[in-house]
């Protein structure tokens, strides 16, 4: 294991929580005014689509918990390498958990192009970093 | 042209690029210091050893840098946080200049910053 993945993991998870935080802040707080996109793009027609919550929680607030679960494990590795949960080593959960991410994010890329027909600039870069922590994953 | 009025107006983007440029490698650093100090102690100028411990002033600058890369990202101010970059990155070439193989990446994230600078100088 080389501590320089972990560092780079562990930047990633911090660069996903900036992003998938910046959309929660945005839809909770009342101060916070409306989505600024780089790229001048209407981002709510996706952000407040029918198909901006899973089970009743908020993608942005899934995805932002994601991020920290990854950190956490990140860190937890870093300082803990033989640590096993349920009998399965870290690592290997850490690989599945980012596959998971990354499945989640392709079939929300699914969704923008396909049903809403639109896309939020900020889900593709969240789904940008989830590509980049499941191939960063492969090499914890 | 048709195409590019289509996906956007990108004036904004290229600010946003030059802020995660710069936010990633800073946070990516700060990271490293703190899981192997030892890999990064060695850039610290003997004259600055002498005064202060190594590991404090290697803690001090890691925050530093993680401290910026969290406020590039945050898009807030972001002037004076590339200002600060462009110092801080200025700073580590001059003192790191017998390293100048090794350091040679940080003057294009020194130019990265100062692009920032005179994007953002006016907003």
């Amino acid at each position: 294991m080389s501590s320089v993945f972990t560092a780079s993991f562990i930047t990633l998870a911090i660069v996903g929580m900036a992003d998938a935080g910046y959309l929660v802040w945005k839809h909770y707080s009342h101060k916070a005014g409306p989505l600024v996109c780089p790229l001048d793009h209407d981002c709510s027609k996706v952000t407040e689509s029918r198909w901006s919550s899973t089970f009743w929680v908020r993608n942005e607030v899934l995805g932002f918990l994601f991020y920290l679960s990854m950190l956490v494990a990140g860190l937890v590795m870093f300082f803990m390498p033989g640590l096993l949960l349920l009998s399965l080593p870290l690592t290997l959960l850490m690989k599945l958990a980012a596959g998971a991410g990354l499945l989640f994010s392709l079939f929300l890329i699914w969704v923008q192009i396909y049903k809403i027909k639109d896309y939020c600039f900020y889900c593709m870069i969240s789904a940008l970093v989830t590509l980049l922590l499941f191939v960063n994953s492969l090499y914890l | 042209m048709k195409l590019k009025k289509q996906i956007c107006d990108c004036s904004n983007l290229a600010p946003f690029i030059l802020r995660v440029a710069l936010a990633v490698p800073f946070l990516f650093v700060a990271i490293d210091a703190a899981l192997q100090p030892e890999a990064w102690v060695g850039f610290i100028p003997s004259f600055v050893t002498s005064i202060l411990p190594a590991s404090l002033v290697l803690a001090a600058h890691a925050l530093m840098d993680f401290t910026l890369g969290l406020w590039l990202l945050s898009g807030w101010k972001t002037k004076y946080a590339a200002a600060l970059s462009a110092i801080n990155l200025a700073t580590i070439i001059v003192v790191n200049l017998f390293a100048l193989e090794i350091i040679f990446r940080d003057v294009g994230l020194l130019l990265t910053a100062l692009a920032l600078v005179v994007l953002e100088y006016k907003k």
